[in-house]
């Protein structure tokens, strides 16, 4: 009973995308890339912020720089790569012409899509965690909590699987990878770029303040902006970036809200995809 | 085995496949031929439930294609007309993942690549990478992965395509092994291969049914020596 369970919830496309992606080299150089990147952002954070941030040490201020520029880049890093990557998820099994030979077993759509899902989450959990050395560092120096880390990682583990679900619808309703890519870029910067621009905009004690003050008691007028910015994949975890838990910000409460409503969305998305699998008529 | 009863498909707006009636009896091993665009691969594809008629109705063992695809996919073996690789999979894990995605136990996964492998004579071939065999070595395995879940029905669009002459003739012999197991079998093939491995033929035109020849096979037997 348990074994045949466990065959209906098997995830063999899963099984096969980890085994031959981590044979490719340019998987360890994508997330050598990914550190690097982390490291030059945390690096650049440190170098133009202000000395006088108000932190009791220089150490502190090293600390919180860092600490919020590595996590910003991973976080966009995360947004574009789920997108991308996932945009050519079921197109590329299209293009190869795979996706015949899936689609002519047994195997239900929706554990065809949940393994594509699965799989670039699994990558970016990578991505993710490649630049943990940067945060232990923050962390050994001071000025960032570990509950503070706790949360950039379950945001940024949120967007990934939202945007990858995003790729891969787009990349079951395009045409193209090409297509699916243009199309999950855009819907990117719409979910991304929109949000956060009306955030920086938005005057304060207008519409967004009071739904923050609304969703989240805690947020004060001033922080309105970001509440309303928090609300995308990409700015998800923007809140968790500009406040400690427990310091009396929307980070200290939103990014589990922020979490929750992406792995609802995602799931969303994955049940969108698997009935475009099953029911798209697909070229031969 | 394999039931069509006035099946069409429509495809970009234009029919591709019109008023299709045909039968092909269990362990009967019957031919498609037809030109380019005739609609073969579309029949096909219909009978693997990849496509839902757009008019009249397809039962394979006794299932409607339409109320069950899933269940049809479970007992329909389909080589399709062209195939890609994925790089870095081997022969054997191909198998493994058609296996996997079959939900054949893990357990008996390996054992079934093995026998299928020694049946399309890819034995030695078992752990090199997928897109390193030729393209007949890769229609070979195609059809051990078409046969991994052991199914009544076999579809198969240009199985001989990219094959030398032997290979056809090892085919042949192969399709003719499959109808005395029991196998009920399409094949698209060539017309060479259709005789050498046919009870009969169908011939599709423009996306109809043109003729159907006498099962020569049946023909054959009852002639008197």
């Amino acid at each position: 009973m348990i074994a045949m369970g466990r065959r209906r919830l098997a995830l063999p496309v899963l099984g096969r995308d980890l085994r031959v992606r981590m044979r490719r080299r340019r998987t360890a150089a994508l997330l050598g890339g990914c550190l690097a990147i982390a490291v030059c952002a945390g690096l650049v954070a440190y170098g133009v912020s202000p000395r006088s941030d108000g932190d009791p040490s220089v150490a502190g201020h090293a600390a919180t720089a860092l600490f919020r520029g590595a996590a910003a880049a991973t976080l966009v890093l995360v947004a574009v790569l789920g997108t991308s990557l996932g945009a050519g998820a079921i197109s590329g099994e299209a293009e190869r012409g795979t996706l015949e030979l899936l689609r002519a077993t047994a195997l239900p759509s929706w554990r065809l899509v949940a393994g594509k899902v699965l799989d670039v989450v699994s990558l970016l959990v990578l991505v993710i965690a490649a630049p943990l050395p940067v945060y232990g560092l923050a962390l050994h120096l001071g000025g960032v909590e570990a509950g503070a880390v706790g949360a950039l990682l379950a945001a940024c583990l949120g967007t990934a699987v939202l945007t990858a679900a995003l790729g891969v619808l787009f990349s079951a309703l395009a045409p193209s990878t090409a297509a699916a890519s243009a199309m999950a870029g855009g819907a990117l910067l719409l979910l991304g770029g929109l949000p956060l621009v009306v955030g920086v905009i938005t005057p304060q004690q207008t519409a967004s303040s009071h739904c923050a003050a609304l969703l989240c008691p805690s947020a004060t007028p001033s922080t309105g902006a970001l509440v309303v910015a928090s609300a995308s994949p990409l700015t998800g975890a923007l809140p968790v970036l500009a406040g400690q838990p427990g310091d009396g910000t929307p980070g200290a409460a939103w990014w589990h809200v922020t979490v929750a409503v992406e792995g609802a969305a995602a799931m969303v998305l994955m049940g969108a995809s698997s009935l475009v699998v099953k029911r798209r008529r697909w070229p031969a | 085995m394999i039931e069509l009863r006035g099946a069409g498909v429509r495809l970009g707006g234009e029919w591709v496949l019109r008023d299709v009636d045909l039968d092909v009896a269990p362990g009967e091993c019957r031919g498609l031929l037809g030109a380019n665009g005739s609609g073969r691969t579309t029949l096909l594809r219909l009978c693997a439930g990849l496509l839902a008629p757009g008019r009249g109705s397809v039962r394979i063992a006794g299932l409607d294609t339409r109320r069950a695809a899933a269940a049809v996919r479970g007992r329909v073996g389909y080589v399709p007309q062209r195939a890609g690789t994925v790089d870095g999979q081997t022969v054997r894990e191909e198998l493994g993942l058609a296996a996997a995605c079959q939900g054949i136990a893990p357990g008996r996964r390996r054992a079934i690549a093995g026998d299928l492998l020694e049946l399309v004579s890819l034995g030695d071939a078992a752990d090199r990478e997928v897109a390193r065999l030729s393209p007949g070595q890769h229609r070979r395995l195609l059809l051990a992965r078409a046969l991994v879940h052991d199914p009544v029905v076999l579809l198969l669009d240009a199985p001989d395509a990219g094959l030398d002459e032997d290979a056809c003739a090892d085919l042949a012999d192969l399709l003719v092994e499959l109808r005395d197991l029991g196998k009920t079998l399409l094949v698209a093939g060539s017309p060479w291969l259709v005789r050498d491995a046919c009870d009969g033929a169908v011939v599709l035109d423009g996306g109809r049914l043109a003729a159907s020849s006498a099962p020569h096979r049946e023909a054959e037997r009852e002639v008197p020596a």
